[in-house]
């Protein structure tokens, strides 16, 4: 039996291990909030991936693999969208929550506050100053986007605005249909009278 | 007893029954310390793939306790390490102590400590109780075992009623035209890269020899059955370069 397609899964839970151990150890507080967790396993399931990826955690890292004896002490589903945008996620309400979930909650709440200060680690590899400068160069780069987004939606803003004065409004254009309808009932008056007037000359 | 039955395989060579472990324990000698540079050049990195999958099938849990047999420089002790936690145990046996000295000390230097013990031992008298283990590993080490039978049997043995026996084995090429490239680079390549690398051409060429001596995966499944395991199954990888066997313990 070729096992080259059953390989795909095991390279995403080793993707997963590296990125998930990656982030804890530059997390400002070295992950502590997963440390701090007690030894367990927890399924994660990514979706629409049909496979489950366990988690098993202990005080110095983070294993993943796609198979397990036994159950594991917790689960959450959620789609990849939201996995991707937990650290940003207002509520967890898109998490489903299975077994223990005082202890999926933590696992959630810990993800969700690893912060990586990339400067930091960039200075060990490049020294403080060539750090200082991508670091500032990112920076500024960031604030020019957000200037420019801000940029746009105010001018945008302003158009939409002056173009809503331009058009009439609701009583504006009442106003304009009555003046036309009353337009329109003269033309008529006027149109008998000279009716009345023409029939008069002819009789005469 | 005849003298066919006193004579083994060590390679394509016959060889006194006793003769073997030495000759054996001679090659791992001598290609100890760069074994694992070895591996990753001769597979060209595939091996961490095939043991990945035999670590990730092998669904162990914090807790468990494994013995990789065979373990030479630790790679799957290391990995079982991390998953089986504190409250677990790997123990790390290999008939050889050159290996086991590698193993030790590189898994030391990596701050893998506490978990995993260390024995020097025999695949063919296993020095542990009866149903110790939850899991037992022997990756690249039963085609070296003189007695493969009573090696199997002895897994058996130590693993726990529920307990798992994975296999990480060279085996048959299944593609006959992917099985003539594969020959040429065993026989032709391998044994130069070995003189090359590690300077020991021979070392190189049993371990090409000693593959193609290695029963089949079914006659391998047909020996787990025999020596007692209540289910055997196997798992092709790399067109059957190396397959992965399991059997269990019920």
């Amino acid at each position: 039996m070729s096992t080259e397609l059953q390989r795909l899964p095991i390279f995403l839970a080793e993707a997963l291990e590296k990125t998930l151990n990656g982030s804890l150890r530059l997390d400002s507080d070295h992950g502590a909030s997963i440390k701090a967790l007690p030894e367990c396993i927890i399924t994660l399931q990514i979706l629409p991936l049909k496979t489950p990826f366990y988690c098993l955690i202990n005080e110095q890292q983070i294993s993943v693999q796609t198979h397990l004896q036994g159950e594991s002490d917790a689960s959450i589903s959620a789609q990849a969208a939201d996995w991707i945008a937990l650290k940003h996620a207002k509520d967890l309400s898109c998490f489903e929550l299975d077994g223990n979930r005082d202890l999926a909650q933590q696992f959630l709440h810990a993800l969700a506050a690893i912060d990586i200060d990339w400067e930091e680690h960039l200075s060990k590899i490049t020294g403080d100053l060539i750090a200082f400068k991508v670091g500032h160069g990112v920076r500024s780069y960031m604030q020019l986007k957000r200037d420019q987004r801000d940029y746009i939606m105010q001018t945008l803003k302003e158009y939409l605005q002056f173009e809503l004065q331009a058009v009439p409004s609701k009583p504006q254009i009442a106003a304009f249909s009555q003046e036309v309808s009353a337009v329109e009932q003269r033309l008529q008056e006027l149109e008998q009278r000279f009716n009345q007037l023409d029939a008069s000359s002819v009789n005469r | 007893m005849s003298d066919k039955k006193s004579t083994i395989d060590f390679g394509f060579t016959e060889v006194p029954l006793e003769e073997k472990v030495k000759r054996v324990k001679g090659v791992f000698d001598s290609v100890a310390g760069n074994y694992d540079i070895m591996n990753d050049v001769m597979s060209m990195g595939v091996h961490r793939l095939w043991k990945r999958q035999t670590i990730d099938l092998s669904g162990v849990r914090p807790g468990h306790k494994v013995l990789d047999l065979a373990g030479g420089t630790g790679d799957l002790t290391k990995a079982f390490a991390k998953r089986v936690g504190k409250s677990g145990q790997v123990v790390l046996a290999d008939i050889n102590e050159s290996m086991v000295r590698v193993g030790r000390d590189r898994l030391i230097n990596e701050g893998i400590i506490g978990n995993v013990e260390y024995t020097i031992t025999n695949a063919e008298a296993l020095a542990f109780p009866d149903n110790t283990f939850d899991l037992a590993t022997i990756a690249f080490g039963l085609r070296n075992v003189t007695n493969k039978d009573k090696a199997l049997a002895e897994l058996y043995r130590v693993l726990k009623p529920g307990g798992q026996l994975m296999i990480l084995e060279f085996s048959k090429v299944t593609n006959p035209a992917f099985a003539k490239l594969y020959d040429f680079y065993s026989f032709n390549i391998l044994p130069k890269m070995g003189k090359v690398i590690a300077d020991d051409e021979e070392s190189y060429q049993y371990l090409a020899e000693s593959i193609r001596m290695h029963p089949d995966q079914e006659t391998l499944k047909q020996m787990m059955l025999d020596a007692g395991f209540d289910k055997a199954e196997y798992l092709n990888m790399t067109q059957g370069i190396v397959a992965l066997h399991r059997g269990w313990k019920y």
